[in-house]
């Protein structure tokens, strides 16, 4: 028995990957073992945990609930994608950096891109839709409170750089 | 003048990497196509006998390289996991083999093992194992486990693993004789650690030097390597265990070894291919460690002002199938019950219980809340009894600050008498009344309760027994680049060591806090260590790297004097520089490095620079006999 295998094209932080996967392959596991991307972290594999969390066309998904061949049409962005061009952190990077935002950091990574996604649909989060924008994913060093104080932060500093994330 | 940095705040050093996506957690390790990847067959039952184990579908998968049942595990391997801290009161401890021997005893109990090409396919293997049972009726539950209508081992009656009693006075005679008695009957659930990041090993066998590497997801480096040494029959020169970054710990990756942290490593060396094992969430709901679930029974006595003048309490643990981690969680239980308070005498008994369920280690608070929360509903009960205030009872039973240190009358976890050092428990509880306002309270509850909103208040005191030993290590070493490397044994799981343990050696060394390099965790740095645990990682390798950065600091002065033609009284350093204060004569602490070092060929700059001067007598052998290099 052999597993029959499909060439997927996946477009992954603005770079054309070409592999091949049996059509069962999660598109985390493709990131992680296939293309060595291994920011994106696996917490539950059933979507639950939002840690795999990445970008697909703009829009947060479960890595962990996406098959690899059926991203081939997708602009996909994880958590290596989400720094400036010039290598420096991106806002949503540094504001965690600097609200100290994160502990263990196995979380963080879908924080990070559900953080990106949350701040492009409403850049001017309240308080309470900070803490909704992450009500999908789990942390469990933290409590929480620094990382809604993160998503504040993020958004002054996205504001002050127009450009990004 | 470099700044004083231990105190504080600055930015962790360990998050550049994290939020760039390239932090480095054990399942990031060794990502290729070489590596082949391990699934467990777990069962599906509580308690059942194995009558046969069918395997013969397995190695028909295309890609399974390996399939291991009890049977195909010999020597150490083939007997019981280690009982990793025994105590004269555990008189049944039991530990699981690492593949099931003959009967299950848990939902999740390791049955089969399989090595494939990826996890996909093992786990397709594993599905085709095919397991015959004989159904045994499970014991669930404290109450199952104490009316033993079944045992969960034939060979411990009454499903008692353990009794341990402990008294201070006489506690049944002061609750005689008290003015008033209460009794109450308290249960505390089961709850679990829950990392974000299950557990998960890595190992790689090299052959051409007789060495296995080890990367595990773990609370001790050291105690896994100790562990796969004597399973596997090496030496322990010859193992290496690094433990990478790690998602989140809270106590359930100080239990090991798991089945997993020996059966990879072993695969490792038996393939000659590395192996990978990763536990998804299913796994760690039913295989990895529990905690909590316990029954309370207290009597207690006291007088007119709620003073506690007798108390005793009975409970029943219920720890599982098994027992690899002794009976560390009740003992914090029963010792640590008593929090800040001193009643007049306390006789606490426990039975430790069997039931066929995953088994008891110790999760965050270790034992701790569930005598926490004991204590203080009894206190509350004593309140609500005499109609006073709830600080007002806790107030009449606070050991004061003049009775430090004070002996609670019994023996701690670590074998020790539990004796506190100090406190001030009535200013702590002012402090805290005026924090929350609690006298206050009684008018907000009226004005919220006029507005249809009903509130309330509770507090809760405890003392918490942490920092325990016995020891950690640490090797503070400047390289000759100036840069200084750390090294400690202990672990980390998101503290932020690589960013406190370098404050304190860049106070003590005079350098700067980015060219501190701290590592944890990984024995071929440092060989001895005991774990991360009870909140002993800042007094435990805290201490020793500050003691380390010490003596660095004394012998790079007594170095750069000599260099220097200077008195040590006379230096200071500074951003890595040593400087004779006044004259400006200055030596880079590299440079200094390559002076203490023997090998003087010039390397590099600081060695082309330590040509200049001239330290110790030509006369004797560069490094002193009672000295190292």
């Amino acid at each position: 028995m052999t597993e029959e295998l499909h060439e997927v094209r996946l477009t992954v932080n603005g770079a054309v990957q070409v592999l091949r996967v049996p059509a069962r392959r999660l598109l985390s596991d493709a990131l992680r073992h296939d293309l060595g991307l291994t920011g994106t972290h696996v917490g539950c594999e059933h979507g639950v945990c939002g840690a795999c969390t990445v970008l697909l066309d703009g829009r947060p998904v479960r890595s962990c609930l996406v098959f690899a061949v059926s991203a081939v049409d997708a602009e996909i962005t994880t958590v290596e994608g989400l720094t400036r061009a010039d290598g420096s952190l991106g806002p949503v990077q540094q504001a965690f950096k600097e609200c100290h935002g994160l502990q263990c950091g196995f979380c963080t990574p879908g924080f990070l891109t559900t953080i990106t996604a949350g701040l492009r649909d409403n850049p001017t989060p309240t308080r309470d839709e900070a803490r909704e924008m992450v009500a999908g994913n789990l942390c469990r060093c933290t409590g929480y409170q620094n990382i809604v104080a993160s998503v504040e932060r993020a958004a002054a500093l996205a504001s002050e750089t127009p450009e990004a994330p | 003048m470099t700044t004083k940095l231990f105190g504080t705040g600055v930015q962790r050093v360990e998050d550049d990497r994290f939020l760039r996506g390239k932090g480095r957690y054990v399942d990031d390790v060794l990502v290729g196509a070489q590596t082949l990847h391990a699934a467990v067959l777990r069962s599906p039952h509580a308690h059942a006998r194995i009558t046969d184990i069918d395997v013969s579908d397995v190695l028909d998968v295309e890609g399974v390289h390996l399939v291991w049942t009890h049977d195909d595990l010999t020597g150490a391997m083939a007997e019981p996991l280690p009982l990793l801290i025994p105590h004269p009161a555990l008189s049944h401890g039991r530990t699981q083999h690492a593949l099931a021997k003959d009967e299950v005893n848990y939902v999740g109990e390791a049955i089969a093992f399989v090595v494939a090409d990826d996890r996909y396919v093992a786990e397709d293997a594993v599905g085709r194992i095919r397991v015959s049972y004989d159904f045994l009726e499970p014991v669930v539950g404290i109450d199952a486990a104490r009316a033993a209508q079944s045992l969960v081992h034939d060979d411990v009656p009454g499903n008692v693993g353990a009794r341990l009693e402990q008294e201070n006075g006489d506690a049944r005679a002061a609750i005689d004789a008290a003015p008033h008695t209460l009794s109450l009957d308290l249960t505390v659930e089961r709850s679990a650690c829950t990392p974000m990041e299950g557990r998960g090993t890595v190992a790689r066998w090299d052959p051409d030097v007789g060495r296995m590497t080890v990367w595990t997801s773990t609370q001790t480096s050291t105690g896994v390597r100790a562990a796969v040494a004597a399973k596997l029959g090496l030496d322990l020169a010859q193992v290496d265990v690094i433990t990478p970054d790690v998602g989140g710990g809270f106590g359930v990756k100080i239990n090991h070894p798991w089945p997993e942290e020996l059966l990879v490593p072993l695969a490792a060396r038996a393939l000659a291919r590395p192996v990978k094992f990763t536990e998804d969430r299913r796994e760690h709901f039913i295989s990895s460690a529990h905690e909590r679930g316990q029954v309370h029974h207290v009597e207690v006595g006291f007088d007119d002002e709620g003073r506690v003048l007798g108390l005793d309490v009975t409970f029943w643990h219920d720890h599982g199938a098994y027992t690899p981690y002794g009976l560390i969680v009740p003992i914090i239980t029963s010792t640590q019950l008593l929090g800040p308070y001193k009643p007049g005498s306390y006789r606490v008994v426990f039975e430790s219980l069997y039931t066929n369920t995953v088994m008891v280690t110790p999760y965050r608070g270790a034992g701790r809340p569930q005598g926490c929360y004991v204590m203080e509903r009894t206190l509350d009960a004593i309140a609500a009894f005499l109609g006073k205030d709830r600080t007002e009872v806790r107030s009449h039973n606070f050991i004061q600050p003049d009775e430090f240190p004070y002996d609670q009358g019994l023996i701690f976890q670590d074998g020790r008498e539990l004796e506190y050092d100090s406190g001030d428990y009535p200013a702590s509880l002012a402090r805290l009344k005026e924090l929350v306002g609690w006298d206050e309270f009684p008018a907000f509850r009226e004005e919220m309760a006029a507005e249809g909103r009903r509130v309330g208040i509770g507090l809760a005191c405890y003392v918490e027994g942490t920092g325990v030993g016995p020891y950690e290590g640490a090797h503070v070493h400047v390289e000759t680049s100036g840069k200084v490397k750390v090294a400690t044994g202990l672990t980390t799981q998101g503290q932020g060591h690589a960013t406190v343990f370098a404050q304190i050696v860049a106070d003590e060394l005079g350098v700067r806090h980015e060219d501190v390099e701290v590592v944890t965790g990984d024995t071929r740095r440092m060989p001895y260590a005991v774990g991360t645990f009870a909140s002993r990682a800042a007094v435990m390798s805290g201490s020793a790297i500050h003691l380390a950065a010490k003596r660095a600091r004394e012998k790079a002065l007594r170095i750069a004097a000599e260099a220097l033609e200077a008195s040590v009284d006379d230096l200071e350093i500074s951003d890595g520089v040593v400087t004779v204060r006044g004259t400006g004569a200055s030596i880079d602490l590299g440079t200094v490095a390559v002076l203490s070092n023997p090998l003087r060929y010039a390397f590099d700059e600081a060695s082309k620079a330590a040509t200049q001067f001239t330290v110790g007598d030509p006369g004797k052998p560069p490094v002193a006999e009672d000295d190292e290099p």
